[in-house]
């Protein structure tokens, strides 16, 4: 899958979008609560959305490797969870910067932001598991387990604001309950969109990554050629191998 | 405005070092497959 003229547009316009969505957040109104810091929010929530969505498609890529066997899936799900890996990471520091300016601490060991930080830390193993195993089929098996299992933690980090009485803000966007003036709310969803765009690029480029180093990985195994004992088959136990 | 601007730097920084940093490998990688 080598780059190619459309790449090319499509990255120039992620970077348009982008760029766009930059100009909306600077341009947006001024949130008379919290001020300037208000505009964090055009940064933090698409990042941890980005993160969301990331997991979420690790968790369907290895549940369609384990049913597909294709190992074209395990290297989607591997791609995206470093993408989501990269976006949690952002949206923690991105966060800290925001609970600094309003609460005047970096970091306090709210629900939500300590749930955030054991998900990071768990797609982390996630990541050092899959380089742990050089073998593509047993690394793509073992590591789709944990990609399925992973996700469960969305819903505690997601639901911590309602589940528990925390210092983070109850969740931002609530699809029936939206309390956001409409240039706010359409400078967050223009962000989140951006936001989107650059995940899918990032994808992409991620994924041809991952797929190079599969093949390079297959034409070293090949150029070794058989290895001594290869010959020697399992003797079989029954009437056949009596 | 500060820890806006701390943060939106953060932010896009990291973003921009990971990209930075997958074009990096790729090119390598695409090197390597031509060879």
């Amino acid at each position: 899958m080598k780059s190619t003229r459309r790449d090319a547009w499509f990255d120039i316009a992620t970077i348009v979008v982008v760029v766009g969505a930059l100009v909306f957040a600077m341009l947006s109104p001024r949130v008379e609560s919290q001020g300037d810091s208000a505009r964090m929010l055009f940064v933090h929530v698409p990042t941890i959305w980005l993160a969301y969505l990331a997991f979420a498609v690790t968790f369907v890529a290895s549940i369609t490797f384990l049913v597909t066997r294709s190992l074209r899936w395990d290297l989607i799900a591997g791609s995206s969870a470093e993408i989501g890996v990269v976006f949690t990471t952002v949206a923690i520091i991105g966060g800290m910067v925001w609970g600094k300016a309003t609460w005047n601490v970096y970091w306090t060991w709210d629900a939500r932001l300590t749930l955030t930080a054991i998900m990071l830390f768990v797609y982390i193993g996630y990541l050092a598991l899959r380089r742990a195993i050089p073998e593509p089929e047993a690394r793509a098996r073992r590591s789709s387990v944990l990609g399925i299992l992973g996700l469960v933690q969305l819903i505690p980090v997601h639901f911590s604001v309602t589940w528990w009485r925390t210092l983070h803000q109850t969740n931002t966007f609530r699809p029936r309950d939206i309390q956001m003036d409409g240039p706010i709310l359409a400078a967050l969803l223009i962000s989140v969109a951006a936001f989107t765009v650059v995940y899918v690029r990032l994808l992409r480029y991620r994924y041809e990554l991952a797929r190079l180093h599969l093949a390079e990985h297959e034409a070293a195994a090949a150029a070794e050629g058989p290895v001594a004992g290869d010959a020697v088959s399992a003797p079989t136990i029954g009437p056949s191998g009596a | 405005m500060r820890y806006v601007v701390i943060g939106y730097i953060l932010t896009y920084g990291t973003l921009l070092a990971y990209i930075g940093l997958i074009a990096v490998r790729l090119r390598a990688a695409r090197r390597k497959e031509q060879t």
